[in-house]
């Protein structure tokens, strides 16, 4: 087992996972859960969001920190339409440009397309979006089998993956434990941590609340870009038909995974990445 | 350009065609599914509500609709353990046994298996699949995939940016939105509809944007109504037909499985008559005029309140038109 860090900012970096665990958005004492392993990968970048990707200077300076402290460095990358596949394509050729050779995160593929076709050097990690199963805050998790959880699901996507070159596959808590598998295809299982998310999308609170004109919200803000006033900040979220902590960050909305949760997934994790906050 | 049309029986084939339908889709579980995976759905609607009722009736519904192509979805985004390999046969057996043309799949494990039992040229990749980018279009078409079908949420010029040589695309045309990404939504409509609740418990935001988050979501929601003539109130595309037969596009969907027969007439019929004054080379002004002449609703349309691709009004697509 062994930890990464989702930071919020670079001086969270050194940071401790302890203090990832109990923090003001978590609410129950589970360091128990969490057993002593070593840091050794940060992720920063955007799963949910184009708009939220770093700029080429930002993520030139996680690099140059992840170099310095001799941790792998993970960019995380959402789906994109063409703007945003443009936009990873600048970051990554400056990237290799000055030398530094992340891992990425995808979540789409035509992001792998790209990575595959110009970037084939770079260590590719399958994302959590790619892990269509339920996560309804509503519903109780699915009980395990008495042979143990089922890694039948997601047995395909895992067989392309290997195919294709990846080395990880990520994913979050889910209702039905076993997406990533016992390992025999040989890739890294990495399981998020403590949030999960719960659905996503472009017609965005968020980027409406911060839009002066009342005409450019929702689906008709599809065509104008995002100056991202969500980066930096969640909300709480309260639903009358759950009791799940819940988060509103960014286009995302996310609840905190029960301790029950969290130990049935991480006995088929290898890495556990635990997010600083709810971030999109 | 095609119009696609929802069905559940063989009774709505008629009625369809003559309103102007080229190919149909339908939902269907195989037999055994109920016993074997309980409440978890084979397609995205409620097999109650939006299913055709068995085996002889998908058969029949293939007999009358004769050589309009008739497409079932098999498109949850998960499925239970066991559930694959289950769903991989049975689509075998449509696609082989049955006379239908393609199936609408999303899981991506389901996909690869019926790739691997050499359907692959007769599989559309479902809107919950989430492919809105070039590059993602190269993937799927590598994959031999004969058609994408577009998630809802993109612009017109995103779309332009989608279609590629070798594949078919298709674009969603009118009635049902979505609040969230479809394909990134990982709630069920079987426990309600989570989002439209959402916002509700939402502290420290301006009322006026909750405001006009419910307005959006009502329309989302086809206004929960239809208009005084028959006629769904809801997203619609029909407008930008042009724009996206320019893009590429080549099959338009109507939204609906689960809606009455009058209603998805009615949508066919509006969808058609968009379709024939575009391919009489008029534009998305006189696109526009007709259909709310059908239709009512010109408030709402001229307003932009319930476009599927508000880009056009702004003169970005206008090229078509």
């Amino acid at each position: 087992m062994e930890y990464g860090l989702r930071i919020a900012t670079l001086e969270s970096a050194f940071k401790n996972p302890g203090d990832f665990v109990d923090s003001e958005f978590t609410d129950f004492e589970s360091s128990e859960l969490y057993p002593d392993a070593p840091v050794t990968a940060l992720y920063f970048g955007s799963e949910f969001c184009q708009d939220l990707l770093p700029g080429k200077r930002d993520a030139e300076a996680f690099c140059a920190l992840c170099a310095e402290r001799k941790l792998e460095a993970v960019l995380l990358t959402p789906i994109v339409t063409h703007r945003g596949l443009t936009r990873i394509n600048g970051l990554l050729e400056s990237l290799v440009r000055k030398g530094r050779s992340p891992s990425v995160v995808f979540n789409d593929w035509g992001v792998l397309e790209l990575l595959r076709t110009s970037y084939a050097s770079l260590p590719l990690r399958m994302g959590r979006l790619m892990n269509r199963g339920l996560r309804d805050p509503r519903l109780a998790m699915r009980a395990a089998a008495p042979a143990g959880e089922n890694t039948e699901r997601g047995s395909g996507i895992r067989k392309l993956a290997a195919a294709l070159g990846v080395t990880a596959l990520e994913s979050d808590a889910d209702l039905e434990p076993g997406y990533l598998g016992d390992g025999a295809n040989g890739l890294q299982r990495t399981l998020h941590l403590p949030f999960t998310f719960v659905t996503s999308g472009r017609n965005c609170l968020e980027k409406a609340a911060a839009t002066p004109k009342s005409n450019e919200i929702f689906t008709r803000g599809l065509k104008s870009g995002c100056k991202a006033p969500c980066r930096g900040r969640c909300r709480r979220e309260f639903r009358a038909d759950t009791q799940k902590q819940m988060w509103r960050a960014g286009n995302t909305l996310f609840y905190q995974a029960p301790p029950q949760w969290v130990s049935r997934h991480m006995a088929l994790a290898d890495r556990v990445v635990l997010h600083e906050r709810p971030m999109s | 350009m095609k119009i696609l049309a929802p069905l559940r029986c063989a009774s709505e084939v008629g009625p369809l065609l003559a309103a102007g339908a080229d190919e149909f889709y339908c939902g269907l579980a195989p037999p055994g599914w109920k016993a074997a995976f309980g409440a978890a759905w084979s397609n995205r609607r409620h097999p109650d509500s939006a299913a055709v009722l068995n085996d002889d009736a998908l058969r029949e519904i293939v007999a009358v609709a004769g050589s309009a192509p008739v497409h079932v979805a098999l498109n949850s985004p998960h499925y239970p353990a066991g559930a694959v390999q289950m769903l991989a046969e049975f689509g075998t057996r449509l696609l082989r046994d049955m006379g239908i043309s393609a199936l609408i799949v999303a899981d991506m494990d389901l996909l690869l298996a019926l790739a691997e039992a050499g359907h692959a040229d007769r599989l559309h990749l479902s809107s919950l699949a989430t492919s809105t980018n070039a590059g993602s279009s190269s993937f799927f078409k590598g994959l031999g995939i004969s058609r994408i079908i577009l998630p809802r949420h993109l612009t017109l010029a995103e779309i332009d940016q989608c279609v590629i040589d070798g594949i078919d695309f298709e674009a969603f045309l009118i009635n049902d939105g979505c609040v969230f990404e479809e394909g990134l939504c990982a709630t069920t409509h079987d426990a309600g509809t989570f989002c439209l609740a959402d916002g509700d418990g939402l502290k420290c935001m301006s009322p006026a944007v909750l405001d006009r988050y419910d307005f959006w979501k009502w329309i989302q929601n086809n206004c929960g109504c239809s208009t005084s003539r028959g006629f769904p109130l809801g997203p619609c595309g029909l407008c930008a037909i042009p724009a996206l037969h320019v893009a590429g596009v080549t099959s338009l969907k109507v939204v609906g499985r689960e809606a009455s027969t009058e209603r998805k007439y009615a949508s066919v019929k509006l969808a058609a008559t968009a379709r024939d004054i575009a391919r009489g080379g008029g534009g998305a002004e006189s696109i526009r005029e007709a259909t709310i002449a059908m239709r009512g609703g010109g408030s709402l349309c001229h307003q932009q309140h319930a476009c599927y691709y508000p880009d056009l009004w702004n003169g970005l697509t206008e090229r078509s038109a």
